[in-house]
């Protein structure tokens, strides 16, 4: 069974599994796991479990709830997670805890957020060690698949790149240090990656991806660039 | 003004606040102590925020603004005297009153800043209450960044920490295309201005997208401070690199 851990400042307050189909999170008494402090909105935030598989959602709390460091609306949440609601973090930890999957990447990425401040003692090292970071020379392209731009390829050298049709549906896809990533923007419907359409979450992509944008297909791919 | 604000805030010690009807944005960075830092940015918000809520009919004034952090000041300088485990405690605060009539009203304590992107041009309109900034004007140094890194953070004013404060108050005039950034220092030791300017450039018109942006930005680049953003736009328009056909 997955389970939560509660901790404060670094102090585990206490370990829960989550027996329940849906566990609330707030600071009113009537929730699953009630935090009794302002920071935290009455109902703050509910996870669904099926099987071994969670949901985490924020229940539009006022002071938002993260994940790793990033805010979330709405977030699946993998092995060693670290949810943050005001000062206290849950740890979630599903029941396969062997690790070495992919996720570890964003999990290592996020313990660089997760220190408080700095005079809560010396920082760990923010660097991403399991994170192939893309070399200098390794550069993001897309190539559209469909439309009228069907064949043509874009480089995405620059740290940003907005793609779309102004009005309908534009997104963004930025260069970072762990990969690049497609952001919804503005429009009514959101990117769709390999068939799965994205939440406003920021979405990793991999060599191959199809990304699907104002109805035109593209696939995402890294190159080497000879220096 | 039909304002649209995205903002976001990571880890304990800053603290913001929106309120779109009525134009305004506040953000602060607290300083000091256990749950001090965290404590002294949340009521210097609350208060400064209470404030001009009260002041509920009429147009608000540069008077407002200077009472505002005047309370706030007030509050948390009270709190740290009244308990001793919050003694010492203080905080930036830099604040924008977008007002319906295309006036903007801006206000600082400390090294939060406001920045204003017109154009491709990024302005920071607020001036640091910092030893580097003292330094950088009296001309003992070059640029405020390149001051020795102990120095980094030491500031001249700010909420909190004596009985009475002096904000800068300042009145700009807004233009419909305007960007607007509220932030920490968290981000601009971080994140140079050109890239700034560039985000905003680029995503100005989606403010939510763009404040997660700068964030993550800022995290990427090493950055083991708070970070705060609020950015608030007057245009809609996302500017586009790549149009789709």
């Amino acid at each position: 069974m997955p389970r939560l851990i509660l901790s404060m400042d670094g102090l585990v307050l206490k370990e829960m599994p989550l027996e329940k189909e849906r566990t609330t999170i707030g600071r009113k008494p009537n929730n699953d796991i009630q935090i009794d402090n302002l920071a935290i909105s009455g109902e703050h935030a509910a996870i669904v479990t099926i099987q071994n598989d969670a949901f985490l959602e924020d229940l539009n709390s006022t002071n938002g709830t993260y994940v790793n460091g990033q805010p979330v609306k709405k977030h699946v949440l993998q092995n060693n997670d670290v949810v943050e609601l005001g000062k206290y973090r849950l740890k979630f930890l599903s029941e396969h805890s062997a690790g070495g999957s992919e996720q570890d990447e964003a999990v290592a990425f996020g313990s660089a957020v997760a220190v408080d401040s700095p005079a809560a003692g010396a920082p760990t090292s923010g660097e991403p060690a399991t994170v192939a970071a893309p070399a200098a020379n390794v550069v993001g392209m897309i190539q559209i698949l469909s439309g009228t731009h069907a064949g043509r390829t874009l480089e995405l050298s620059k740290s940003l790149t907005t793609l779309g049709k102004p009005g309908t549906q534009v997104a963004v896809i930025t260069r970072r240090p762990h990969g690049y990533f497609i952001t919804h923007v503005e429009g009514t419907v959101f990117p769709v990656v390999n068939g799965h359409s994205l939440d406003a979450q920021a979405h990793r992509l991999n060599d191959h991806d199809i990304v699907e944008i104002a109805g035109v297909k593209m696939e995402f791919f890294s190159q080497t660039v000879q220096q | 003004m039909a304002s649209h604000i995205g903002q976001v805030r990571l880890r304990n010690e800053d603290c913001v606040a929106c309120d779109e009807s009525q134009g305004l944005a506040v953000l602060a960075d607290g300083m000091g102590g256990h749950a001090g830092g965290a404590e002294a940015s949340r009521m210097a918000v609350l208060t400064w925020m209470d404030r001009l809520h009260a002041v509920a009919d009429g147009m608000l004034v540069e008077d407002d603004l200077r009472h505002a952090a005047h309370l706030a000041n007030r509050a948390v300088f009270m709190a740290s005297r009244r308990d001793p485990g919050l003694r010492g405690m203080g905080s930036t605060l830099v604040a924008g009153c977008f007002r319906p009539d295309g006036v903007l009203l801006v206000s600082n304590v400390g090294d939060s800043r406001l920045y204003r992107l017109r154009g491709d041009t990024l302005e920071c309109l607020t001036r640091d209450h910092s030893v580097l900034r003292a330094q950088c004007d009296a001309g003992m140094i070059e640029s405020a960044s390149e001051g020795p890194a102990a120095l980094r953070g030491l500031l001249t004013r700010a909420i909190g920490v004596e009985a009475e404060v002096v904000p800068d108050v300042a009145v700009f005039a807004l233009e419909p295309d305007d960007h607007y950034l509220l932030c920490s220092d968290g981000l601009t030791d971080m994140v140079p201005d050109a890239d700034i300017a560039e985000i905003l450039v680029t995503l100005g018109g989606s403010p939510q997208v763009a404040a997660e942006h700068l964030v993550d930005l800022a995290n990427d680049r090493g950055g083991m401070d708070n970070v705060s953003v609020i950015v608030v736009s007057s245009s809609a328009s996302v500017r586009l690199g790549t149009e789709l056909g």
